[in-house]
């Protein structure tokens, strides 16, 4: 498998009501990654993205299922499967782009 | 918070508030909470979403437009307390700037002002009418026709009969090709003259001549009398010697009288006549039979002379009241005209507002509304703010007059006047008099009556002064009861 880009790997931040406690609270922030990724190439990609040096201190991922819709007898993918990174900062550290 | 004042042109003031940055950021946060509570903000619930996400989300101006509708009201309430100026209405925001700091400018309209300057010097010959035999017999002969033997007749039409007809009447085309453009520009008249066009209606028939129309009624019923010649001078010769169920044809030319027959006046007018019935009318002789059968549910018959005197005494006291009325006007006119008046245009719209709210009220009656006035003549609202706006002007230059009169005359109407005029009008009802004193009860048609008794108060104050017989201003509500009194026994006779 061919070597991922540290610019492919985040795919956009996860803006929602829990995560904004996240980032408030616990100094975590929510990505949607490349479903390939990994825990080390997502810390290295935050760490190369974000501005001012930031220090992750730890990654958890998950892989979030699809969700299913139904019409009448039909099935459809009402949202596809993606892959979910919470990046945990070191103290001190924050991502200027979740400073709401 | 900086407040600035200065008086404009129109009636209006300026308001120039500047305020602190802070102020704007705090309503910019309160403006973000209450934004967030209506828009759907994907991730969050309702009213959950931090303030920088809504404002991505929404937009800037979304907030800020916000914001400002919560601090505009703030300041502008703060700066009316401030400034000590009383506004006619709402202001309106004439312009806002965050640079160099948040600056808000207000239009306020200003309450109307009125100088009536010198009023009491205003003086006007006044002439007591005159009523003379000639009307006294006029009046007798209506109520011998009211009281004549009608009988149909099978002979042809002569003068004195009363005849039924459906008269179809144009303005034929060669002579009426410039009043064709400006039917379009007629504005529709509240007054007598268009309500009795009511009878009158608007379709197609097979025997009806081309042209303007001019008159179309079906079963109207005539005198031939040798005292009018109604519709149009020689209509009455034109059917003398008709049989029933004869149709005429015949063309006539309208007197040169503007005031009554407008644009159309000194035209030629070509009339289809239908001769429906002929009635003749035997009027019965004038004598002390005839007065005691007129005046038979009185307690006691009159005689022929005492009639005469009871029809002349009205008469008088009509004329009388109709000369006052006029002359009051006059009065007036001359009070509106050396008096300066101040409004605002908002003040003037209101008022233009009513007055198109009046005309729908009459046009319905008419079976149209203002929305088919307006239709037809393929005019917007605002075209018909600028058609009125001289009439409306005026009428309101005289109301807020009038209004002042009343302050500076101290005119004033008490409960009890108002309860006692309730009780003479209640009174002119005799049985049904029950039914219609519940509704008396309601506040509005309270203020109403009150409203009436200070006008009357009022009018009577400047016939007064007119005449040079007023006295100081001070409370007159014992004149408003007197002339209240005269006024219903006016009507109960």
């Amino acid at each position: 498998m061919a070597e991922l880009h540290p610019y492919d790997v985040i795919i956009r931040p996860v803006v929602t009501e829990k995560s904004s406690i996240q980032s408030e609270d616990l100094n975590q922030y929510v990505f949607e990654v490349h479903p390939d990724a990994n825990k080390i190439q997502i810390k290295e990609a935050v760490e190369l993205v974000f501005p001012n040096d930031v220090k992750v201190a730890k990654v958890r991922t998950m892989v979030m299922p699809a969700k299913r819709g139904q019409r009448g007898r039909r099935w459809y993918l009402r949202s596809r499967q993606w892959k979910k990174a919470i990046v945990t900062l070191e103290a001190g550290h924050k991502i200027e782009l979740f400073n709401l | 918070m900086n407040i600035q004042t200065e008086r404009l042109e129109n009636h209006t003031a300026r308001f120039t508030i500047e305020l602190d940055n802070e102020r704007l950021e705090q309503a910019k946060q309160t403006a973000a909470r209450k934004l967030a509570q209506r828009v759907n903000v994907p991730g969050f619930r309702k009213g959950k979403a931090p303030y920088r996400i809504l404002v991505n989300y929404v937009g800037e101006g979304a907030v800020l437009e916000e914001a400002l509708d919560i601090l505009g009201n703030e300041v502008y309430k703060q700066a009316l307390d401030q400034s000590g100026i009383a506004p006619y209405g709402p202001g309106e925001i004439e312009d806002f700037q965050t640079e160099p700091q948040p600056t808000f400018k207000f239009i306020v309209p200003l309450q109307s002002e009125v100088d009536l300057k010198d009023y009491r010097s205003v003086r006007l010959d006044y002439t007591e009418p005159v009523v003379e035999d000639e009307d006294v017999n006029r009046s007798l002969k209506m109520l011998r026709e009211q009281h004549a033997l009608v009988e149909e007749s099978h002979k042809p039409v002569a003068l004195g009969n009363r005849v039924t007809l459906d008269i179809h009447a144009v303005v034929p085309p060669t002579s009426s090709a410039d009043a064709d453009a400006d039917v379009a520009d007629e504005k529709p008249e509240t007054n007598d003259q268009a309500e009795t066009e009511t009878d009158e209606h608007d379709h197609a028939h097979d025997h009806m001549p081309a042209g303007e129309p001019f008159l179309h009624e079906h079963d109207a019923a005539y005198i031939l009398s040798e005292d009018y010649d109604e519709p149009a001078p020689g209509f009455r010769d034109a059917l003398v010697g008709a049989n029933v169920g004869e149709n005429r044809e015949f063309e006539l030319t309208l007197p040169d009288d503007e005031d009554d027959y407008g644009e159309i006046a000194g035209q030629k007018v070509k009339f289809h006549v239908t001769v429906k019935k002929i009635e003749t009318i035997t009027l019965p002789s004038l004598n002390d039979d005839f007065a005691a059968r007129v005046t038979a549910e009185e307690e006691k018959p009159l005689t022929l002379l005492e009639l005469r005197m009871r029809v002349r005494e009205n008469l008088q006291k009509y004329a009388g009241e109709q000369a006052k009325s006029q002359y009051a006007e006059e009065a007036l006119d001359k009070i509106v005209e050396q008096a300066v008046v101040s409004f605002s245009e908002a003040e003037l719209y209101d008022f233009t507002e009513d007055y198109l709210g009046r005309l729908d009220n009459d046009l319905r009656r008419r079976g149209l509304t203002l929305e088919d006035y307006m239709r037809i003549t393929s005019k917007s609202r605002e075209d018909l703010h600028n058609d009125y706006r001289e009439v409306v002007t005026s009428n309101l230059k005289r109301l807020l007059v009038l209004r002042q009169l009343i302050q500076a005359e101290a005119v004033t109407v008490g409960e009890q006047a108002v309860d006692e005029q309730i009780e003479r009008i209640l009174e002119q009802y005799g049985p049904q008099r029950e039914g219609l004193s519940s509704i008396f009860k309601d506040a509005r048609m309270r203020d109403s009556v009150r409203s009436e008794l200070l006008e009357q108060g009022v009018f009577d104050r400047i016939v007064a002064i007119a005449k040079g017989e007023a006295p100081e201003a001070a409370p007159v509500e014992s004149v408003v009861d007197e002339t209240a009194a005269e006024t219903t026994q006016g009507k109960e006779e």
